[in-house]
């Protein structure tokens, strides 16, 4: 996958790329000359004693570290724009395709798996393609560069590059391999103490109030030792990893001089060339060393892509039509034909054959036990979800030929979960209708019961949202996004048990004041409370995503004994009847 | 899928890149200040919090008192044999020198007599660099002498590694061993504090002080202490040796340490304001990618999708730019040290090659000169001061906001911390919490070598792999 991604997204940077390994190319070559150059300094300059010789040669090293900083220079720049972009890219494809996501993919991932995917995962893709661009390209063309150089320095003694690099490979790879485990070892430890601390934290008064303490610090002490043993065995292993580094390259030196001193002795090396030589076994030595250390960002890279491309690849089970229905007679009627929903690869239906209508200017109630399917039932209107089976039509046409914008034009949603953005009051009002005036959000949170409270704040319209709207309450966050819905002016309002945080006055006088001012629109209400629905026109009683009452409160008191249960277990006998 | 639960995890303490966002709680800002190391998030207030916070982590370190004389032992004679080294490895290089030139006159001229022949006929260069060797006309290398040299360079570097691994060891146990004892405090203090605390703290603000700052301490300790340890000892000890072999060559190298430390600083300049705003950048789009996923549904239904995805666009795009402009300006630290090395290395080889033509200085100690000065341009060493030594380094901002935690009163003072409105944030699981008013944190302002290539792999390893390049 990491493959994949990476042809696919570099592609529109390869004149980038290829500036990448032209002046890394440049750049190395530059530094393995300068031995070379150093040695005939020696041979030609300081054995003669021809000075002029020497600062000659002295100014062409000069010149050439100039280009080999101006080569690295260029391939930074280069290297950090590919790979920058290469992560904006990434990241806004992953938007782009979550965007188009059903909430069924989203719930499949979970919304904070995929801001993870977006950052973090797309991050580590990036940082290895930086490094990549700024250090590793470079590594090859060093040990190859300096294979060569120290090849037409001397043949003979080359079979110690033949010994060390191997060596040193080994070596390395012995440490890395025995390491990477650890590692992974020490994350999950790291984790294992991150949870027993989160849950400590969570849990502070229950632990307090149960005397769990004890306990508690055992878990903790066993998850501390089992992560310092491992954080230990690690570190071991780490410590081992520079010594021996430098034990191969000193080795080597030694072993170059010795045995460069029988090919000096001969008269088949010059002096100068043995210090080259060394200087390029060095320099091969170094590249290994830093592609080795290098290979260890692979994994974790390539685990991230492949989270990455989990996402790029899941289609969204809703699919925008081409050419969507644009002109609707405004009916504002609802209808569900049959409607079954099925999640991939579950055995049960979550809903199952569901029909019913809801028409303009009448309240629908759907009440029914936690897990019963009403949340899904009314996200099937806006297309959140699409039917498995069935139809649900809005308007007489069926809303996967309608063209999305129009459908949820038509559409008010007020989620269960009440969710603001970050802003503003206004901004948040403003949400679906951003030409609303001052005066019809007032108006808008008049009838959601919101006017009061936000009247309180000393911005009033203009008070702070923080994101999620955590700064304002539960009970408060739910009326702003009534609110919110009623300034879009709608033709069907979608309430998502929207009035369960109310108190029950509250919830009281806010449908009253719907009754009053938006009695034309179709309203779904999907409800716990039967205080909530006595009056609708039509209530819908959901059990295990099929259907099993409909008619209205009295219709059902009598024809129902799942309402009559669900009211017997809320209602008073005397408010009931 | 298992990614429900790994997200959980990473969320809660992203990698080191998504980690400001995290460490930067709101609350720690100016406004908030107090306590005594309230106020975090302004780097000159960061600064006044390096001293006492390295203070405290040194009395953390008592109790190893003596494996830390241990390791400041090994580390002196590690680098006191690595630096040696290349000092005797140059008399190698003499000898096969020597050898080579006395190979060429035929046997039975004395040194003498070829200098006086030399002086004659006028080459006094010449006569000068030959009085300058030990020759023995006709007998070539003395492999004799050799052998002994190479076995005591051998001998040295072995127990240079040796040592160098023994510190590495001890000092491995003596990190992990007070994290060990830093987490076991934080914990037990955890069951001291007042129930009143846990409602006023955000938990996931908590949480990353209780887990990420500790590992930041940790990582730290081992790298500022082996690092600035080892580049220290290194410093002086090459500093030493270049000056015991040649004065005027030491001069040339030593240009190295303020050339390199002025670049490093410039940059650091630079790219400090870069990677702050590179920080506020991501902070920004990690915030419109969170409300973008969280408000899913919200965005379609009320047909914001348009405008959630052009300010997406936008924001991405700004990210680019931030982000390009800071990964590279500190990308060019590692080219410039080279830069200098390298420039170094050309000092050396010219004066240092006109010296042994006047036969004031030996061929294998300009060798030695070479790599030694290699020894302290290593980025290892000399790039790594600035990132040990600035205020904004880990060690101190991770262990000072942490000691805010451990050392906070059993009541906390009611301005000390603002106080959250009651509320299910979710900023325990996610870095929105924060991002939503990005603020510089603790580790993101902290020097460029962060965004260098051990940075990323920081994570993954207890210290950072140390760099070095010929």
């Amino acid at each position: 996958m990491l493959g994949r991604i990476l042809v696919r997204y570099l592609q529109p940077f390869w004149p980038l790329l290829i500036g990448v390994i032209i002046f890394q190319a440049g750049q190395s070559i530059a530094a393995l000359t300068l031995p070379g150059l150093n040695a005939d300094i020696i041979d030609k300059g300081v054995v003669t004693g021809d000075v002029d010789f020497i600062l000659m040669n002295g100014a062409i090293m000069l010149g050439l570290t100039l280009v080999q900083i101006a080569c690295s220079i260029a391939a930074v720049y280069f290297g950090a724009r590919t790979a920058m972009g290469l992560g904006r890219d990434l990241r806004g494809a992953i938007f782009t395709r979550v965007g188009e996501f059903s909430e069924r993919e989203v719930t499949k991932f979970g919304a904070p798996s995929l801001i993870t995917r977006t950052t973090n995962d797309v991050q580590q893709v990036q940082m290895l393609v930086l490094m990549t661009c700024t250090m590793l390209i470079a590594t090859p063309i060093q040990s190859i560069g300096g294979v060569v150089f120290a090849l037409r320095t001397d043949v003979q003694l080359s079979w110690i590059l033949v010994v060390a690099v191997p060596v040193l490979l080994i070596a390395i790879s012995l440490i890395i391999v025995r390491m990477v485990p650890q590692f992974r070892l020490m994350q999950a430890r790291i984790d294992t103490v991150n949870r027993v601390l989160r849950e400590q934290l969570t849990g502070m008064r229950v632990v307090r109030a149960f005397v769990r303490e004890p306990v508690e610090r055992e878990r903790f002490k066993i998850a501390n030792d089992e992560l310092t043993e491992t954080a230990l065995r690690t570190g071991r292993l780490f410590a081992l990893m520079f010594p021996i580094v430098m034990l191969v390259l000193n080795v080597s030196s030694v072993a170059v001089l010795w045995f460069g001193a029988f090919r000096v002795e001969a008269g088949e090396l010059e002096i100068g060339s043995l210090i080259a030589f060394l200087s390029y076994l060095i320099q091969i030595l170094m590249a290994v060393m830093m592609a080795t250390f290098m290979a260890v960002l692979l994994p974790r890279a390539a685990v991230s892509a492949d989270r990455i491309g989990e996402v790029l690849n899941t289609e969204s089970s809703v699919r925008v039509p081409e050419h969507g229905v644009t002109e609707l007679k405004s009916t504002g009627q609802v209808e569900l034909r049959g409607a079954t929903f099925t999640y991939p690869g579950a055995e049960q239906p979550v809903l199952r054959d569901v029909s019913f209508t809801a028409k303009r200017g009448q309240t629908t109630a759907i009440i029914g036990s936690t897990g019963a399917g009403k949340t899904t039932l009314v996200n099937l209107l806006p297309r959140l979800f699409d039917v498995t089976d069935g139809a649900v039509l809005v308007d007489g046409v069926d809303v996967r030929e309608i063209d999305p914008d129009i459908l949820w034009g038509r559409i008010g949603l007020v989620p269960q979960r009440a969710y603001l953005f970050s802003g503003t009051v206004a901004s948040n009002l403003r949400y679906g209708n951003p030409d609303a005036t001052d005066e019809e959000l007032w108006k808008a949170l008049e009838i959601a019961q919101g006017r009061d409270f936000v009247e309180e704040m000393p911005e009033q319209l203009e008070a702070p949202i923080s994101q999620g709207g955590t700064n304002v309450s539960g009970g408060q966050r739910q009326r702003l996004a009534i609110a919110r819905a009623l300034v879009k002016r709608p033709e069907i309002y979608v309430f998502d048990d929207s009035f369960s945080a109310l108190d029950t006055a509250t919830d009281q006088r806010l449908r009253a004041a719907l009754g009053r001012d938006v009695a034309g629109a179709t309203m779904i209400i999907v409800a716990q409370r039967v205080s909530t629905i006595l009056d609708a026109d039509q209530i819908i009683v959901l059990e295990d995503g099929a259907i099993v009452g409909q008619g209205t409160h009295e219709q059902l008191l009598k024809s129902s004994t799942e309402y009559a249960e669900i009211v017997a277990s809320q209602l008073s006998t005397e408010e009931a009847a | 899928m298992s990614d429900a639960k790994n997200d959980k995890s990473t969320t809660t303490k992203p990698a080191a890149p998504e980690r400001p966002a995290f460490a930067a709680p709101a609350r720690r800002g100016p406004g908030g200040g107090g306590g005594p190391f309230g106020g975090m998030g302004m780097p000159a207030e960061k600064s006044m919090n390096f001293g006492p916070s390295a203070r405290r982590l040194l009395r953390r370190l008592k109790p190893e008192r003596i494996g830390l004389v241990f390791v400041i032992l090994l580390g002196v004679l590690s680098v006191l044999l690595a630096v040696l080294g290349p000092k005797i490895l140059g008399q190698a290089t003499n000898i096969i020198f020597e050898g080579a030139i006395s190979g060429s006159i035929p046997a039975g001229v004395t040194q003498d007599q070829v200098i006086a022949q030399l002086e004659a006929s006028g080459d006094q260069q010449q006569a000068d660099f030959i009085s300058g060797l030990n020759l023995h006309p006709g007998q070539g290398i003395d492999f004799d002498a050799l052998a002994l040299v190479l076995g005591i360079v051998l001998l040295l570097y072995v127990f240079s590694s040796v040592f160098s691994w023994l510190q590495g060891y001890v000092l491995n146990g003596i990190t992990q061993r007070t994290v060990y004892r830093l987490r076991e405090e934080v914990e037990a203090k955890l069951h001291r504090l007042p129930l009143s605390y846990f409602d006023k703290m955000q938990r996931g603000e908590l949480l990353s002080r209780v887990t990420n700052d500790i590992d930041n301490v940790s990582q730290s300790l081992q790298q500022t202490l082996s690092q600035l340890l080892i580049s220290l000892l290194t410093v002086v000890g090459v500093l030493i040796i270049m000056f015991v072999i040649s004065p005027l060559l030491s001069l040339v190298a030593i240009v190295a340490i303020p050339l390199t430390l002025g670049i490093v600083v410039l940059i650091a300049k630079r790219s400090q304001k870069l990677f702050v705003a590179q920080w506020t950048h991501t902070g920004a789009l990690n915030g419109q990618i969170e409300e973008g996923y969280t408000g899913h549904a919200l965005v379609k239904v009320f047909g914001r999708h348009r405008e959630v995805g052009a300010r997406f666009a936008e924001k991405n795009e700004e990210l680019y730019r931030a982000s390009f402009g800071a990964q590279f300006i500190s990308g060019l630290i590692m080219p410039a040290t080279m830069f200098v090395g390298n420039l170094v290395y050309v000092g050396i080889a010219v004066v240092g090659g006109v010296m042994v033509t006047s036969g004031s200085l030996s061929l294998g100690d300009v060798q030695a000169f070479i790599q030694n000065s290699r020894q302290f341009t290593q980025p290892r060493s000399s790039a790594r001061w600035p990132t040990c030594c600035s205020p904004g380094s880990r060690a101190p901002s991770g262990s000072s906001s942490f000691w805010t935690r451990t050392s906070s009163p059993r009541t906390p003072s009611p301005h000390s911390r603002r106080p959250r409105p009651p509320g299910d944030s979710p900023s325990s699981m996610s870095p929105s919490g924060t991002t939503r008013r990005p603020r510089l944190s603790t580790t993101c302002r902290s020097s460029p070598s962060r965004a260098r290539p051990s940075r990323s792999s920081a994570r993954l390893a207890p210290a950072r792999p140390r760099w070095s390049t010929s």
